[in-house]
Formats: C-alpha cells, structure tokens, sequence
C-alpha cells in the first residue's frame, strides 16, 4: 500500500494525507491543474524511500547534454537491457540521438524507460499524456502496459486526463478540494 | 585586410615611432632566428598558464561555493567584489611588496586579480542551474561525483568558456604588467627594455608574437572544444 503524510508546498498545506489502497497494477489519480497531483507524487517519493520510487516528471528531464544511451546508462549499465526496453517501447535505433533531436512523446517514453531501468519498487508518472497529440498518446498506453507487465512494477499516473489511461483497467482516484484530498473515483 | 590598413597608416606616418608590419615581421624572424624570442615567449606563456590554471580552480571552487550557498554568498560575495574592483596595479605591487620580486609574487598577483572575475562568472552560472536536474539526482540517488560530472559541469560550460575567454585575454595583460614592473624574463620585460631604449619596432615585434600565439590557442583549442561540448545547443534546432 502506497501512503504519505499531509504534503506542503510553499508553507501551505496542499494535500492531506492518504493512501492508496488497490491491488491494481496501474492507478490513474486524476484532478484539475493545481490541486496538487505534482506535490503529491513529490510527497510519495519522500514517504515510500524503502520502496525505491522513481518518479518521471512531466518534463522528460533527459539531460540534453548526453545521448539517450548515456541518459540510461545513468541508471543502469547493461546495455543489452536498454536495447531490450528501446525495442519493446518501438524506439530502435536512438541510442545515439540527444533528447533536442527526439520529439516530446518519445522523450518521455525514454524518460519511462530510464524510470523503469532504475529498478523501483514503484514507478510514478507526472501527467504523462500532456502535450500529447493522440498518436502519441495511444503509443504512450501502449508503452505503460508494456512496462507494467513486463516490469511487474506498480505505477502510479497522475493526470488531469483520465480518461486517456481507460485501457490499462487502472483504479481510479479523484484529487480534489483545497488542501486536497484523495478518494476513490468511479469511471 | 587590418594588415593592409597597418602598412598604408604606417606609410602614410613616416614615423620610426609607428613602424610597418615588414619591419615588425622581419624583427620577429631575427627575434625567433637567434632563439630570444622563444625563451622570452616560453617564459610569459608558462607564467599565464600557471596563473589562469590556479586562478581558474580557486575561482571555480570559491564561484560554486557562493553559488550553491546563500550564507557563504552573504558572508564572502562582498569579499569577492572588492578584489575584483581592487585595481591590479595595486594587487601586483603590495604582492611584490609583501614576497619580494619572486615568480611566486608574480603568479600571485595574477591569481588575486582574476580568481575574483571567474568566481563571479562561476556563481552566476551556479544560479542558473535548473532546479529539475537537481531534483532528478536526488530522486534517481546519483552520487556527487555524477551530479558534478553529469548535471553540474554541462550547465556551467558556457560560463567556464566566458571565463576562459575573458581570463585567459586580461591574463596575459595583467602578466606583461607583472614582468615589466618586476621578472627578467617575458614578453613584459622585453618591452620594458625596448621601451628605453625607444625602439618601437621591437616593442610591436614581441607584442605581437604573443598575440598570435594566443589566437593561435583560441583557433586551434579553445573553439573546437567549445564546438564539441556544447553541440547539444544545437539540437533543438535540428529536431
């Protein structure tokens, strides 16, 4: 079970505390921009150490510096699995790229892919379909059912889109109110 | 085409004191003939690499310092300002004063004149660094060396090429100054005693040799590195 403390941002309370309480592979926990998905994933990570979270951010952070192999290579040596999870993921061939020569979409796949690679024990993802035409979106599902059943990590998706993770059969939870709080959603 | 404006100037002055570029050409191949030239040359570029190489560490360390700490950058940043509005000339003499006319005294001077400029350039680049990078280490547990190597040092490299830049050109400067008030050896020296004994096509000779020799760096190393580490800038554009 995934919990954490009441979450501040700033001096202010943001989001009160909670918990998580499926055994569902994937939760999608939707709510509006600002309610505080963003601080409660911070929150997450601080309170769940001994699960080894990894969170990937709505901005891909790849370092721009290095290629998308150095990027992996950051989080793990083996280069066989980062060929392994480049294939699964339909991204062949971009080991030498840098992230300024790969579109939005497939830098947050390899952002996924980084998370995943740094073996947590749950992966978060920060609004991963933002931004997103419905190409890449449809990729984006694609990939997170892949990393879920092939990793067996538990992942997490905040969203302001919810509807967009439907086919991944997640629970739902609503972030809602000011501070906010978390409840279970019904879709 | 600076060439051609200096010889139809110098033509046009008849002047021993403002001599042509063959003259001044043909100084330097009789300076570098007899060998004086490169032993005069050899002794300055050792002095700027010595002192730009000390006062490029200690300005990088004090730079990231004040940077990363607001109670260092209260207490020191102050400090740091005042050394680098404290005029060289008087930094070089109360280091002469103070260690007696020694190579030591010498690179010291270069060292407190222009650590302070580099530091500045560091602290400001620290300030920019992107808060995400560092939240990414910290979630992803990377060890210091690899925050340093990987995250710190790539957002820094436009600053530590503007400090090169700047400090390596006021290095030599503040150098030649060094060597005319007080060293036997060095481009400086050289036009202190041509200076006395006037002759001007010397002077122009030795100065200019070593400004070649420092665009002769910057061609041959200092832009190609820079092409190489900051190609990535680039990327964006491409993608």
């Amino acid at each position: 079970m995934v919990s954490w403390p009441d979450c501040w941002f700033a001096n202010q309370l943001v989001v009160r505390a909670g918990s998580l309480s499926s055994d569902s592979p994937v939760s999608v926990i939707s709510g509006h921009s600002g309610v505080g998905k963003t601080t409660l994933l911070r929150g997450i990570c601080k309170h769940n150490e001994s699960l080894n979270p990894r969170l990937v951010f709505q901005e891909p952070t790849l370092l721009p510096w290095l290629s998308v192999a150095e990027n992996l290579r950051i989080v793990c040596e083996d280069e066989m699995l980062h060929a392994k999870w480049l294939d699964l993921f339909g991204l062949p061939e971009v080991e030498g790229l840098r992230p300024g020569q790969l579109s939005l979409g497939m830098q947050r796949r390899i952002a996924i892919i980084r998370g995943i690679l740094a073996k947590p024990g749950l992966l978060l993802l920060d609004e991963p379909s933002a931004s997103l035409d419905p190409v890449n979106v449809e990729r984006l599902i694609v990939n997170i059912q892949a990393a879920s059943a092939e990793s067996q990590v538990p992942i997490v998706v905040v969203t302001h889109n919810p509807s967009h993770f439907s086919e991944l059969d997640p629970a739902y939870y609503e972030l809602a109110s000011r501070p906010a709080e978390i409840s279970p959603a019904l879709r | 085409m600076l060439v051609i404006t200096w010889a139809f100037a110098s033509h046009l002055a008849q002047s021993d004191a403002f001599p042509g570029p063959i003259v001044v050409g043909l100084k330097i191949l009789q300076e570098s003939m007899s060998g004086e030239l490169w032993i005069h040359l050899g002794a300055t570029f050792g002095r700027v690499l010595l002192a730009f190489g000390l006062a490029w560490a200690a300005g990088i360390i004090i730079g990231a310092a004040l940077g990363r700490s607001d109670t260092l950058d209260l207490w020191f940043w102050p400090w740091v300002n005042t050394f680098l509005n404290m005029p060289a000339l008087v930094i070089i003499v109360i280091c002469y004063l103070g260690l007696g006319m020694s190579e030591l005294a010498a690179v010291l001077a270069v060292v407190i004149n222009k650590a302070p400029l580099i530091a500045t350039n560091v602290r400001d680049g620290v300030r920019q660094f992107e808060t995400r990078y560092d939240e990414f280490a910290s979630i992803y547990r990377l060890s210091w060396t690899q925050k340093v190597r990987l995250i710190w040092i790539p957002q820094l490299e436009p600053f530590l090429f503007t400090a090169l830049r700047t400090g390596l050109s006021l290095t030599w400067k503040i150098i030649l100054v060094v060597e005319l008030l007080g060293r036997s050896s060095g481009i400086g020296f050289q036009v202190h005693l041509y200076f006395q004994l006037f002759e001007v096509d010397m002077i122009l000779a030795y100065a200019l040799s070593f400004m070649i020799a420092m665009q002769l760096i910057e061609v041959a190393a200092v832009r190609p590195l820079e092409r190489r580490v900051q190609q990535w800038r680039k990327d964006g554009q491409l993608a």
